[in-house]
Order: C-alpha cells, then structure tokens, then sequence
C-alpha cells in the first residue's frame, strides 16, 4: 500500500545550505582561519603529545588520506619549534686513539663550523710553521751536529782500532761483505809461506793478535746498531721539541678560544701530539737532510727527488686530513628548533651514512665522510615521517625504533651489518638524541603495529585520531565557509562567492554521504575549489559561482562513470534484465553499489527467491560458488533465524529456498539486500507478486527490523536513472531504511522528480511496512490468540510453512513405513 | 742544474782565437771501488772528459790482499751489517768480487755512454796505490774519490789517496761524496805556467756553461797584481767569458779554506807547487774542504 504517509517529504531529500548566513559576498572579505575544525581530538591528542615529555610519547597520526595529518602536524610542530632555542651543532673528529672510531663533539649553534674553520686555518699553517722551524739553522745545525757526533764517535772507534792494528802488523781489509784482520809485512799481507818461516810462538803471537783484533772489530760493528739508535731516539727527541715549538703557540691560541668546551681542547691536545709525533713527515725532502750514497741511489732509481717529495706532499695531506674537523650538523642559520620532514625515509637517509671512495682500487673511508640523516637533523626538534615508506624501506623502521628507544644515535653501515665477511669500516662515537617523531598514515597500519610490534606501543603511545567527518550545524557551517575562504586565499584562486561556496559545502556532506556532517578531507575539497576555479576562469569569470562549483562536481563525475554508463546502458538494452513495471512473485530489484577508487555507483540487481519443501535450508547460491563474501552470507543466513521466529517457533522448518542476484558474476559483499531478499522470500512463500516499478535497499535483522547501509544516494540515483530513462510512470520508487533518512543528499534532478510526484522514496522500518508497500497486501499482527488475520502476508506465510512442515513430517513417516517393510 | 757528463753539448767545438784555452788535457784515468766517493769521482771523470774532450780511462783496482786472506785459515771475515765471523772462502769471496767489479763496469757503462771520446774500464788486481800511480804515468789527469771505501765512511783523504796525491805527476781532483765539479768555477793565478794551464783548464769548464769564472790573483803587490789581471785577460781573450778578479795576498791553507767555505757549490783549481803552499799544506786543505780541488800540475 502506497499513499503519501509512506512517501518521504521531498524536503528531507537534500539537505541546503543557506548562503545568507555567511555575512559576505565573497571569500575576499573573509579572514584566514587560524584554528583547525573538525578534528577535536586529533588536535587535543597532539596538544598532548607535543607537551609530554616523557620517552616514549612520539604521536601516530592516523587516518584516510587526504584529511590533513601531515599538514596538522607539521603546523604543531613548527608552532612549538619557534619557541624552542636551537639544537647543537655536532662535529665528528679522528680519535687518534683508534681511527676507525670517530669522536662526536657537541658545540652550541653555529660554533662548529667555526671551529672547523679555525681548525683548517690552522692545519694550513703548520706546513709553513714546520717547514720554517725544520729549515731554520738552529734546527739544522742541531741535527747535523747530533749525525756528526755518532759519525765521529764510529770513526773513531774504528780510527782507534786501525792504529792498533798498525801497531801490531796488522791491517782492516776491507772485503765485499766485511771487514778482515790480517797480519801484513808493509802493505802487504802474509803469506802462508811467509807465516810458516815464523817459529812457533811467532805463529801464536800472531794469530792470537789477528784474532784478539777480529773480537774488537766484531764488538765495534755490534755496537753501531745502538749507536744508531741512539742518534735515532736524538734525532726524533729534536724533531719533536722543533715540532712543539713550532705549533704549540699556534694552538695555544685555538685552546684558548675554545677552553669552555673540554673536548674541542683534548682534540687540540691530540692534534699536537700527532704532529709532534709525526714530526718527520714535515722534514723537508733532499736539502735538509744529509744523504748518503744509498739513499742518493735509491731516489734516482725511484725517480728522483720530484717523485719523492710527491710522495712526501701525499703522507703530509693525509695527515693534515686527520686534524680537521667533519660538520655534521651545523644549526648556525637557525634559531630555533628543528622541524624535519624526510619525504625518502631510507635506512641511510634517516640514519646517516659512511661514504667511501675508491683510491687506488681499494674502498677507502674516514671521519670525513660520515654524513647525517634526518634524525641528525632533526635532533633536538621535529621529524615528520610518513608510516608507510619507512614500512615498505628495509630496515629503516627498525634502525628509527633502535635509535628512538636507545635514545641515541648510531651510525652502522648496512653493507657492513649484512655482509658475510665483516669489513673494515667506522664506528663513529654514538650522539645522543632527543627528538620527538610525529608519524602518520592509516588506520590499518597503526593497529597491524599495535597489534603485531610490541615496540610500536612503548615509542608512539599517542595516538592522534583523525576524523573522516565533523557535524554539520551552523557554527560549524559558518567556519567550514572559513575553512574554505582560507584554502582559495592559500591556493591563491579566484574569489568565490557566497553561493559557490555553499555549493561546496553541500557537495561535503553529500561526499560523507550524510546530510548532517561534512568532510573534513581537506584533499578532496581542495581539488573541488581548484576544479572549479578552472571552470570559472573558463568561463570568463572573475568570481566563482556555483554554476563553476556545479559544473566542476559534474565534470568530476563525468571523468570516473564511464562503466556505470556501460551498465546502464547495457540495463537499457535488456542485456541485462531489470523490470522497472509490472509484478513478479518472488523477484524484487535490490540494489547494490560498485566502487571504483574514488568514485562509487549505484545500480540495480534482480534478486530472485524459489521456495519448495525442504530441511530448512535457505540456500544462497551466490554463496555456494563462492561469489559471496561473509558479511552478505550472514545477512542471507540472518533471514532463516527470522523465519523460524516469526512462523516455525514449534514446528521445523521444512522449507528449502535458494536466492540469487540474477546476472551477477562477481563478488558480492555486505547484507544491504538482505531486506530485499526477505521480501522475495516472502513473496515466493505467500505467492504475492512485488511491485517491479519498486527497488529495496536495507539490511534486516532476524526481527524483521530493517537497518541502516551505506551508499544509500548512489543506490537510489542508480534506480532512478534506469526508470528516468525508460520515461518515469509516477509509480516508481525505492524503499530504504528510516534511519537512512538523515543521509541523503540526492541529486537535484531526483529531488526535483520526487517534488513533482514523478519518484517517491519509501522509509521503512520493518519488513512488515516493506513488504505492504512491495505487494500491497498487508503484512498483518498477531491478535491475542497469536494468529494472523486471514489474507495478511504474514498469515499466508505461515500457513504455507505449516503445510510444508505437514508434507514433509507425513514423507518422513512413509518412508520410514517403506523401510519398515 | 744540469746533470754531470753524458750529453753532446759537452763537447764544445773550438773557435778562433781560443788559443789560450788550451789546457793540454788528453787523458783522464780515475780510480773506482763500491764507495760513495767513488762514484762522485766517476761522475766528475766523465764529465771534464766529455767537456775537455779527453779519453777516460777508469780503473777498478782488487786489492791483491783480499784474496790472500782466504789463504790464512786463523783470518775471518766480520759481517758488516751482523757483526758475525766467518771464513773467508775463496770461491765465494771470487763470485762477490765479480759481482762487485761488473756493478761498477754497468755503472760507467751507464754514465759514459753518450762520450764520444774513448773510455775504457780495466779491471785490475795488485796494490791500490802502486797501480793507480802506475796508470797515472801516462794521464794528464787522475781523479780519486777522497775517502776510503770504509764502513764509515769519512770526509778525510783516505791513506791510499794521500800516497798518490804525493806520488803523483800528474793533475789529480780530489772529490767526495756528494760534491761534484760545477760552476762557480775559481781559479788560482799565480803567474807561472801551471797557472796558466789552471786559467785555461778552468775556462775550458765554464765554456757552455755558465761562462763565468772568478780569477784569484796570487800577487804580493798591486802591480803584479795588475800585471797578471793582464795576462789573464790576454789569455781569455776571444774565449767570451766573464771574469772576475779577486786579488789573493797569500795562498796559505786557511785562506783558501776560507775562500771555498762559504759556497756551498762550485769547483777551485790550484797550481801544485805554489809558493807558501807545501805538500802537506796541500793535503790538510785537501782534508778539510768539502768543494772539489783541482791539483794542476
């Protein structure tokens, strides 16, 4: 039974926004918002998360997106940044101790790339303070006079031992390996004949003079190695008290200007020290220094004196290289805390890296080449990640955990920790980290880490929640015009004007599909108001209107509904079979939605219902080939607990019905038909043809009360479409949940329609009320004694079920009769 | 600073008028072994031949002793490096010897190679002395190399160059490790003939070079002075060189100590024989100074 009570009230087809209560013409006369709307508590969660800080509270934003997490909490965190002072700069520095690990210093802002340059002014003039001292004449004369002294001392020993050699009629013959005692009658040396003219005792005396000689020569050679080593340890005791002068005062100065910073001071210290220690490498090559005939030799076999001092240039470089200073971060251009947002959040990018570059076909790296990541950056402020890329980039989440949770910031490199053979690398000195994460992505991610990761939970305990929608009342109507006014003002657009922009938010709430609430996914806005900025401009306009807005949704529409074209056409053409006239028992149009990224449609589908004898089964076929998800077999199993409940309390149900979505071949999901199904059921059972002119959209518990679904516009747009294209008969409709109502925001042309009696929107309930208007027979209530009046649906329903129940109890007994006999 | 020897610019054509460049310089021999000083000798040797146009002869003298030090069994050799005894054997002590005789002979192969005059390397065994003053006899020069081939090697003439120096007829330089004969090029002028074969040995040097030489005239007075300014002169004349004079009251040790102490380079020629400059005299400036000494005689 349909009449007006049963019809919706065209006015609550579409919820408009009244453009008058906005004050203005257009948004050139509005304000920016400076507050954030619509996101209550994401906004009190990140107030929270950015005032605690206590370890452990880094926020997770979490939502669709498109909603603004990113902007959000960048805005918080700059906001607080500029209150707070500037980090430290970070410097890395040679441990001479052990080069393969770096030492980090902190320094206040700006101060380490001070000191990297008064350390590489200083660097640069000890070549010339060193050169000066180690060609001055005193350092020159010293050194000669300590090479003479060991020169005269061996001469002498040796001049010594020749006189007495002479003395004795014996002489040093120089051979090609040594030195030889003989016996020598003037110059030249005794033959064995000559010796054997000797007596005895000659002989003797002879032989034991030669040999008492031999034992002296052998003593004075084996003394030469100490004496040597001793001019040595001389030598290098003047070079470095050469080399200490020489630098001492120019680092004194350094020390004293960083005497407040003890580790800047002890680097100094070691600086000198190595270069005392290093003295030599600064001794100037060939002129200085006395050579002898083999090092003459050995220079011209390797090229002479210009190869050697290449060489000495090269050793002097890589020393020098040692004494200065790597700045890793340098805050001297700001003044107030970081906020670091790492679009490419790799393990090296958020970690830091250790280069190396080829020498000589060998990988060669030092403190030099330590670079900083975002963490680095961001110590002592913000770091802005987005969830997903840090997940999808290898090890870089659990390199951002072990550093968070360590509170400290270690740069490893990855080739190193995956390699099979270690290699040799850096382990730069760790830095401590202070920095408070803001990650954000969706919602799936956020509870797959809770649920999975059990350091998620201890590193981001904040969680801040944003909202796919915010309420839809005057105030917030007034600010989202606001809202709006401030993203054309951002996006530098065109004004629009005060329709325009009620036009844009009655799209928000239609894009929620809710007339009470709006969108807050500002992406999504904002990609309307450009749209339509463009349409405008098009059009020769200064201002946008809503013409611009409307046709900008239009156009939108009009790029992502090619197949829901080609289905309804197809409809049309009867290739796929919708009545949208007449009657049938047992087949009702449900009406189901298609989702296509962005986009979604609605569009009709024959649902069909045959019901027999059977063992109670309510077979839904589309779930027996698995073309049914779940949720849309529970909503099919949900119909035979109604049955049961409301006709078969004390009998069984003896009845075996199958449903089907006609021509569907795809998956189907979600129990929005399941009313739909109920009514072709019903219909079946009670032999009750339904209206085709109608559709049925409404998911229904086992007590015949219909609830809510979703896509409750795009269903009735799609039915609407294929009746207004077959011409509209007045008799057309759909019937959706009552609690649906609050959610449509129907298209102009379906409201229009509906205003002129051309299409009606039913709300029901129950299916009782469904199931009325469907066949126009009543559903009927139980009077007193239970029973249903005579003709009602549900009286009808019933008896059939009892009769079936009846057939079935007396086949169980002849066949147990025949079994018998 | 060009290399020592070894380049066809050092043979420098004669021209007209040169006549008083003739430095009678024919033959050159110079007395080799392993040492450092040694080898400065070779360099200097091939060089004032290749400049004087003279033949060189290099002798590498064995020491006849050290082969009669296998015949005495009591005798060994120590180890210079390891301070170790051990026997002397013949076989051995023959193949180090030839490998040290054919080091040298590659050495002045290497350093003589581009003298277009003839150079010989002979190989000898006997006594160092006797066969070096032996091959001096028929040269007009003879280098040494100062020190002793020693394993400390010293700045001091070593006993064996100071016999020659005495014995020897001819023109003898005397060079140490790490010297060589360079420009500046001085010269002693004392008005006798060996003073002029030093003016014109001296030119000879300097000619193709930097063309520069400094003359001290050994004179007790000016006018002797002046009088042999003019000989010099007369006898350079046409050689286009530039001359410096710097007169020389005395020709003692100390004065001529003092005159090559303090440059560092550069190369003096001295008359032998000249007045207030005895033999021994001659040897103790010979010991103390660094710098190359041309002895002419």
């Amino acid at each position: 039974m349909t009449d007006d009570s049963t019809r919706l009230d065209p006015a609550k087809l579409y919820h408009y926004t009244d453009p008058s209560q906005f004050g203005f013409e257009t948004t050139d006369e509005v304000e920016d918002l400076t507050e954030v709307i619509g996101q209550p508590r994401a906004v009190e969660a990140m107030e929270f998360g950015m005032a605690i800080e206590e370890k452990g509270y880094n926020i997770y934003a979490m939502g669709p997106p498109g909603i603004g997490k990113q902007s959000l909490m960048r805005q918080f965190f700059e906001e607080r940044a500029r209150d707070e002072p500037a980090p430290s700069d970070w410097c890395y520095v040679n441990n001479f101790e052990d080069d393969h690990k770096p030492n980090a210093i902190e320094l206040p802002a700006g101060l380490g790339v001070e000191l990297r340059d008064d350390v590489q002014e200083l660097v640069e003039q000890f070549d010339t303070a060193l050169s000066a001292a180690f060609e001055s004449e005193e350092y020159q004369s010293r050194r000669q006079s300590i090479m003479e002294e060991f020169r005269e001392s061996q001469q002498q020993a040796f001049q010594d031992l020749q006189r007495r050699a002479e003395e004795e009629d014996v002489r040093l013959i120089r051979t090609p390996a040594g030195l030889a005692v003989a016996p020598v009658r003037g110059d030249e040396v005794l033959s064995p004949d000559e010796i054997q003219e000797l007596s005895e005792e000659e002989q003797g005396q002879l032989q034991q003079k030669v040999e008492e000689m031999q034992a002296e020569l052998q003593e004075i050679l084996r003394q030469v190695p100490s004496w040597q080593r001793d001019m040595r340890e001389r030598l290098n005791e003047l070079n470095r008290e050469m080399a200490n002068l020489a630098v001492g005062g120019l680092i004194d100065e350094l020390r004293e200007k960083y005497s407040d910073y003890p580790e800047v001071v002890d680097h100094l210290d070691a600086v000198q020290e190595d270069v005392v220690e290093n003295a030599e490498t600064f001794l100037p090559q060939g002129g200085g220094q006395q050579q002898g005939g083999q090092q003459a030799l050995q220079q011209m076999l390797q090229g002479g004196q210009g190869q050697a001092q290449a060489q000495q240039a090269m050793v002097q470089e890589a020393l020098m290289r040692k004494y200065k200073v790597n700045v890793l971060v340098d805050k001297g251009d700001t003044d107030h805390a970081p906020v670091v947002y790492e679009d490419n959040p790799t393990y090296q990018n958020l970690i830091g890296r250790i280069e190396h570059m080829a020498r000589m076909g060998a990988l060669m790296t030092d403190f030099h080449l330590i670079k900083a990541g975002a963490l680095h950056r961001a110590n002592g402020g913000y770091l802005l990640l987005d969830a997903r890329k840090v997940l999808t980039e290898p090890y870089a989440y659990e390199a951002l955990k072990r550093a968070m949770d360590a509170g400290m910031l270690r740069i490893e490199s990855l080739g190193r920790q995956l390699s099979v053979i270690s290699t040799v690398s850096l382990e730069p000195e760790p830095i401590p980290l202070d920095v408070k994460v803001g990650l954000y992505g969706n919602r799936l991610i956020y509870y797959l880490l809770t649920q999975f990761d059990p350091d998620f939970a201890n590193l981001f305990k904040v969680e801040a929640d944003f909202h796919e929608e915010m309420k839809r009342d005057d105030k917030n109507q007034k600010l989202y015009a606001q809202l709006i006014a401030t993203m054309v003002h951002e996006a530098e657009l065109q004004p629009f004007d005060s329709d325009a922009v009620a036009r844009v938010i009655e799209r928000s709430a239609r894009m929620v599909g809710d007339s009470e609430k709006l969108s807050t996914k500002g992406q999504d806005i904002g990609d309307l108001l450009r749209e339509a900025n463009h349409w405008a401009k098009r059009n020769g306009n200064d201002v946008v209107t809503a013409t611009d807005v409307e046709k900008a949704i239009n156009a939108q529409i009009y790029r992502a509904d090619r197949l829901r074209e080609r289905m309804q056409e197809a409809i049309l053409r009867d290739t796929v079979l919708i009545d949208t006239e007449g009657e049938e028992i047992g087949q009702v149009n449900g009406l189901s939605i298609i989702p296509l990224g962005d986009f979604m449609f609605g569009r009709p589908t024959r649902i069909t219902a045959r019901t027999r004898m059977g063992k109670g089964e309510v077979v839904d076929i589309e779930r027996e080939v698995e073309l049914g998800g779940p949720i849309h077999s529970k909503g099919v199993l949900i119909l035979s607990g109604f049955l049961n409940g409301r006709y078969v309390e004390e009998k069984p149900l003896s009845l075996s019905a199958s449903l089907v979505f006609e021509q569907s071949y795809s998956q189907v999901e979600g129990d929005s038909a399941s009313s739909a199904e109920l009514y072709s059921l019903l219909s079946s059972l009670a032999e009750a043809p339904i209206k085709q002119s109608m559709a049925v959209t409404g998911s229904v518990n086992q007590r015949g009360q219909v609830q809510a679904i979703g896509g409750v516009n795009q269903k009735i747009e799609g039915f609407f479409d294929i009746c207004e294209a077959r011409g509209l008969t007045g008799d057309q409709g759909v019937l959706i949940p009552a609690s649906n109502v609050k959610h449509l925001m129907l298209r102009q042309d379906v409201v229009e329609a509906v205003k002129k009696g051309r299409f009606h929107i039913y709300p029901v309930e129950t299916v009782d009320q469904g199931i009325e208007i469907l066949t126009g027979v009543p559903a009927g209530e139980r009077d007193k004694q239970g029973n249903y009046p005579e003709g009602t649906i549900n009286h009808i329903v019933e008896r059939r079920l009892a009769e079936l129940a009846e057939k079935r109890s007396s086949f169980g007994e002849g066949a147990e009769e025949e079994q018998g006999a | 600073m060009r290399e020592q020897g070894t380049d066809d610019r050092d043979i420098v054509d004669r021209e007209p008028g040169e006549e008083g460049l003739q430095h009678g310089i024919e033959r050159i021999v110079v007395a080799l072994d392993p040492s450092a000083h040694s080898r400065a000798a070779l360099e200097a040797a091939a060089r004032m031949a290749a400049r004087l146009g003279a033949e060189l002869q290099a002798l590498f003298i064995e020491d006849v002793n050290i082969r009669r030090l296998t015949e005495l069994p009591f005798v060994q050799e120590v180890g210079l490096y390891t301070g170790s005894c051990r026997r002397v054997e013949v076989h051995e002590l023959s193949r180090q010897l030839r490998v040290q005789a054919g080091r040298m002979r590659h050495h002045f192969g290497a350093i003589t190679q581009h003298i277009e005059t003839q150079c010989t390397f002979q190989e000898i065994r006997g006594s160092v002395t006797s066969e070096v003053l032996s091959a001096a006899a028929e040269a007009d020069v003879v280098i040494l190399g100062k020190g002793a081939w020693s394993p400390f090697e010293t700045e001091r003439l070593a006993p064996m160059v100071r016999e020659v120096l005495i014995d020897v007829p001819a023109s003898s330089l005397v060079l140490q490790a790490g010297s060589r004969v360079e420009p500046p090029m001085r010269v002693v002028y004392d008005g006798t003939p060996l003073g002029h074969k030093a003016v014109a040995t001296a030119a000879e040097l300097v000619r193709g070079e930097d063309r520069f030489l400094t003359v001290f005239i050994l004179a007790d007075d000016k006018d002797e002075a002046a009088r042999q300014e003019d000989d010099v002169r007369q006898q350079l004349e046409g050689a286009g060189l530039e001359i410096s004079f710097q007169r020389l009251k005395e020709a003692s040790v100390s004065r001529l100590s003092h005159l090559v102490a303090h440059e560092e380079r550069g190369t003096l020629l001295l008359p032998a024989g000249t007045a207030a400059l005895e033999d021994e005299a001659v040897l103790d400036f010979l010991d103390e100074t660094r710098a190359p000494v041309l002895l002419i005689r």
